[in-house]
């Protein structure tokens, strides 16, 4: 059976896909390959040597699958402009196009059939099953078998082969199948090739390939290293050539010869499979790259910029604190999120119970209390009921030194931590609800205080944190005000929450935070800061110009990484 | 109208869409895979570090369920099974970390299945497993930052959700040559990471990652359904202004 | 089957929080009782994190390794925080007084130096990125903050200039949203994939 293997991750797809069903890459180009098992296509397979083969050893195999190969280049370009394609359809040629080597083994087999070794014998059955085959596919696959063998040949005439034989043979690790079936030749063939080894080297030319096999697995041979040719040493250059193009003959041993099969081995790679090797010889080749080990660049000059940036920022913004004129309120109207948190801190209506959402780090604790504390010191009035939830493993500390500084006359409820705020809102706004009941369901939570709260106040130092409890709160719970006092961080990605309605009213960082102390309070504390807010900001407005004229003309690290 | 319901459609229109197109992919077809140099930037920095014998590290973020960015968390436990290899195990220098209890244990649970889908459980003794350094963003980084400058970091991966806390680590291993990929993170920590780290993938950039590391049907399914659904929401966007500014909305 | 039962399970939690929105008082208890479970294994789960923490710690002390000492001063904390939380109670005023008198200062110098981190990073933004417009594009979005939040505007009686502010300070802001949005999406669908079981992250990566 036919299919389309997918060069990206090697799965088998049906003919008529344009695409991998497993990666999803495009097989628009790709040819139909033989299912693994079923070695050609059409309904018979093709089994020339039919159980024999499955005897044969490792390169044997490998020759039949470059026959393969060839068929499907064959079938890949049905017309070449020299005519090979009639070529393995006719038995003379055929012969004539075989190398040397293969010639003699056939000739040998025909000859005297016991004189052969198994191998040998395995083809001629193999020869002879084709022959009487009958089926022009299978004549004409084994045919094209012996002409890629011919065709390599002539290719490799022309290079250097016995380097490359000698690799790919050296490089060959033994394989399980291999000792097996030498052992078995080993074992029918008994003292034969030692027999054979008096013989002369005519002779002995036909069966080497097998004897320096035997020879090898047991330890009698092995693969030499062939010496470079040098045309001025052995023979002349014309000798060499014609050497070449009759098919070399290795010596192995003493009186042994390897006959070259000049077939290179058909390694199947997939695509990703050989991206991952490029990369490995990429980074083997980065790695020998002759250059230091890869640093900062100047870490000294790094680490006296950082304690210069540091002096600076953290000295400037400590003498701010103690030292300065009296501050005024930060200019500019009041903006309507601030508007709404005034006019509900203000304002006298009806706030027995409010709900306080701590979301904010311990290390945010300052910035945070900066700008909650005005406002409920003025909203929450003694007597008021406070529910508190905390979705930060610290915020039922943070909460009491928060509920401290407001007031000490107030009724506190723990509502306790949830993990995350998501599921705090879900749990909190969840508690009326009771279309049904689980019956003899245990009631392990603490009685709440009567729902609904007048309003929920949430105090985060992130958006991500207040965005949780925002949209979960209002979306089951939309009557219920939300106010949000946030930090700097939080505060400008939350601002569509209060245009969308969501939240009632916000108020955001030391600049919004002193102008609602100013106008609630009086003159306070987050003035102070907040004119080291303003220095802060000031010197990283300079770092950031002091960075750009300096570094201006530099390249980026990615340009100077590709032009080095 | 209420606007919980348009948001609803979109989550519909989405299901609806990544059921179609992850059955119609599975049969046959496929989407565009996308090459990210930054990606490429990881790959190669894991590799250099194992093989000059440093230390992997992978950050699993700072949370296993964010509200606002809620697939952050499974997002960088999707990512951690494409660096569990074979060669990082035995090296014994990938080092998991988050700070988050559940992140951890869960990332526990990816290496133990990794084992058992072949990997040798001896292995397993080369290495502490995912490890906590603390359970809040600042005691993680108080926990981790030492960790950085005593071992030896060629190779450091930021995945899920942080906040700009992400930067101090960055510096920590950049600072010692280390190379630094971010895959994630909240909106302030792409800000803070944007000027210091080369390899950064930002916005929805990052959930394209596990896809990228290991191409199968179901991410492009999801990323063909991720562009149709941007498309009609920036389709929506603009309509939605000119009803505005006409006055009808 | 028991992937299956896995997947059954999740889908059948996902979509009955799902379905909660549209049906509230029809499932509200069983929506109590899925939350309640879930903030109860995510609370274990931190239990069990801390359990990693504290055996990572172990390790390092038992190991002899670098920073030992480290170790031992974090094992001692915690081992002193937990029973005097216990013993007391963490509503004892002593016991607040004491962790966050701690913690605050520490995380608090932990954002000193983030802050000035920050600023390094500025300072070398150019020469990391490079002149793209990305990189104009958060120059532009970082000076144009923080001019405005040095609130040295006076946009009293000027609706003209209150206007333009509000334009302004939107700028940076539509693109976090844009942003955020991306994140969203790419969020909705990682969850879907979950919910439908296309692919479990946790279970078999």
């Amino acid at each position: 059976m036919t299919v389309l293997i997918c060069p990206e991750c090697g799965a088998e797809n049906p003919l008529e896909a344009e695409s991998c069903r497993e990666c999803g890459a495009s097989l628009v180009n790709i040819l139909p390959s033989e299912k693994p098992g079923e070695d050609f296509p059409g309904d018979e397979p093709f089994d020339f040597a039919s159980q024999d083969a499955n005897d044969l050893p490792g390169l044997l195999q490998s020759l039949k699958q470059e026959d393969d190969l060839s068929t499907l280049d064959e079938t890949q370009e049905p017309s070449e402009p020299d005519g090979s394609e009639e070529a393995p359809s006719e038995e003379p040629q055929e012969q004539d196009a075989l190398p040397e080597w293969l010639r003699r083994i056939r000739q040998r087999a025909q000859e005297e059939e016991d004189s052969v070794g198994e191998i040998t014998q395995k083809i001629a059955a193999a020869k002879d099953t084709l022959a009487d085959d009958k089926q022009g596919q299978q004549h004409e696959n084994f045919s094209a078998w012996l002409e890629s063998v011919q065709k390599e040949e002539k290719q490799k005439s022309i290079e250097d082969t016995t380097e490359v034989e000698i690799d790919g043979e050296g490089d060959r690790e033994p394989q399980p199948g291999d000792e097996d079936w030498l052992k078995r030749i080993r074992k029918i063939k008994g003292d034969t090739f030692e027999e054979e080894e008096t013989l002369s080297p005519e002779d002995q030319a036909g069966d080497s390939l097998l004897q320096w096999l035997v020879a090898l697995e047991s330890g009698q041979a092995t693969a030499q290293e062939i010496p470079e040719v040098d045309s001025d040493e052995t023979a002349p250059e014309g000798d060499t050539q014609a050497q070449k193009a009759e098919g070399e003959e290795i010596g192995i041993g003493d009186g042994d010869t390897m006959p070259v099969s000049l077939i290179e081995p058909v390694l199947d790679v997939s695509r990703e499979e050989q991206e991952l090797a490029d990369k490995l010889r990429s980074t083997i080749a980065d790695e020998k790259t002759a250059r230091p080990e890869r640093t900062r660049e100047e870490p000294a000059a790094h680490w006296v910029v950082l304690l210069i940036l540091a002096v600076l920022l953290i000295g400037s913004l400590s003498l701010s604190l103690f030292f300065g004129n009296q501050v005024r309120m930060p200019q500019g109207t009041v903006l309507p999120q601030n508007e709404a948190v005034l006019d509900w801190a203000e304002d006298s209506e009806d706030k027995t119970a409010v709900l306080l959402i701590f979301e904010y780090a311990a290390g945010y604790a300052n910035e945070v209390e900066r700008v909650a504390l005005p406002v409920l010191q003025q909203a929450i009035q003694p007597g008021t009921t406070i529910g508190m939830a905390y979705s930060n493993p610290s915020g039922l500390l943070l909460s009491e030194r928060l509920i401290d500084q407001v007031d000490d006359y107030l009724k506190l409820t723990d509502l306790g931590y949830y993990p995350t705020a998501a599921l705090g809102a879900y749990g909190l706004t969840d508690q009326t609800a009771a279309g049904w009941e689980f019956i003899d369901y245990p009631e392990s939570k603490k009685p709440l205080p009567e729902w609904p709260f007048s309003a929920v106040v949430i105090l985060s130092n992130s958006y991500e944190g207040a965005a949780g409890w925002v949209e979960q709160m209002s979306a089951l719970d939309p009557d219920r005000p939300i106010y949000l006092l946030v930090t700097a961080q939080a505060g400008p990605l939350l601002q569509p929450y209060y245009q969308s309605g969501q939240v009632a009213g916000m108020v955001s960082g030391m600049t919004e935070a002193a102008v609602v102390e100013t106008l609630l309070a009086g003159e306070g504390q987050a003035l102070v800061r907040w004119r080291s807010y303003q220095i802060g900001v000031l010197i990283c407005l300079i770092v950031i110009v002091i960075g750009v004229i300096l570094n201006g003309s530099e390249l980026s690290t990615n340009e100077r990484r590709v032009r080095s | 109208m209420n606007w919980y319901y348009v948001g609803w459609g979109v989550i519909g229109i989405t299901a609806v869409l990544l059921i179609i197109f992850t059955v119609k992919f599975k049969r046959k077809g496929g989407y565009i895979v996308r090459h990210y140099p930054a990606v490429e930037g990881l790959r190669n920095a894991t590799t250099t570090a194992l093989e000059r014998g440093l230390s992997n590290d992978v950050v699993l973020g700072d949370a296993f369920w964010s509200y606002s960015y809620p697939g952050l968390g499974l997002h960088s436990l999707s990512v951690l099974p494409h660096l569990l290899t074979q060669e990082a195990y035995a090296s014994g220098g990938l080092s998991v970390s988050g700070a988050d209890g559940s992140l951890v244990l869960f990332a526990q649970q990816i290496v133990h299945q990794q084992y058992a889908d072949g990997f040798s459980a001896a292995l397993a003794a080369l290495t502490l497993g995912p490890a906590l350094h603390g359970p809040t963003p600042s005691s993680f980084t108080a926990g981790v930052l030492p960790q950085i400058r005593l071992r030896s970091v060629g190779a450091l991966a930021l995945f899920g959700n942080y906040g700009a806390e992400g930067l101090l680590w960055a510096e920590a291993v950049a600072s010692r040559g280390g190379h630094v990929f971010a895959g994630a993170g909240a909106l302030t920590a792409q800000a803070a990471l944007f000027s210091t780290v080369d390899d950064l993938l930002m916005g929805e950039e990052i959930f394209i990652l596990p896809g990228v590391l290991s191409k199968t049907v179901e991410d492009q399914a999801g990323w063909l359904v991720e562009d149709v659904v941007r498309a009609g929401m920036m389709l929506l966007l603009v309509i939605g202004a000119m009803l505005k500014v006409l006055g009808v909305l | 089957m028991k992937k299956m039962l896995l997947a059954a399970l999740t889908l059948i939690v996902g979509l009955t929080v799902l379905a909660g929105y549209f049906f509230r008082a029809e499932l509200s208890p069983v929506l109590t009782l899925i939350i309640d479970w879930g903030i109860l294994l995510l609370g274990v789960a931190g239990l069990i994190g801390l359990g990693y923490l504290v055996r990572m710690h172990l390790a390092r002390l038992f190991r002899r390794e670098k920073g030992g000492f480290y170790s031992l001063i974090a094992l001692l904390g915690f081992v002193f925080s937990l029973a005097f939380g216990l013993v007391y109670s963490p509503h004892h005023p002593f016991f607040r007084d004491l962790i966050l008198n701690v913690q605050v200062p520490v995380e608090a110098s932990l954002l000193a130096i983030l802050a000035v981190s920050l600023l390094y990073a500025s300072l070398r933004l150019i020469r990391t990125r490079g002149w793209t417009l990305l990189s104009v594009g958060f120059l532009f979005g970082a000076v144009l903050s923080l001019i405005l939040n040095l609130a040295f505007f006076r946009e009293e009686g000027n609706p003209l200039l209150a206007e333009m502010i509000a334009f302004l300070r939107g700028i940076p802001m539509a693109g976090g949203r844009g942003i955020l949005l991306g994140m969203a999406l790419g969020g909705l669908i990682v969850g879907l994939r979950v919910l439908f079981s296309i692919n479990r992250p946790y279970g078999e990566g």
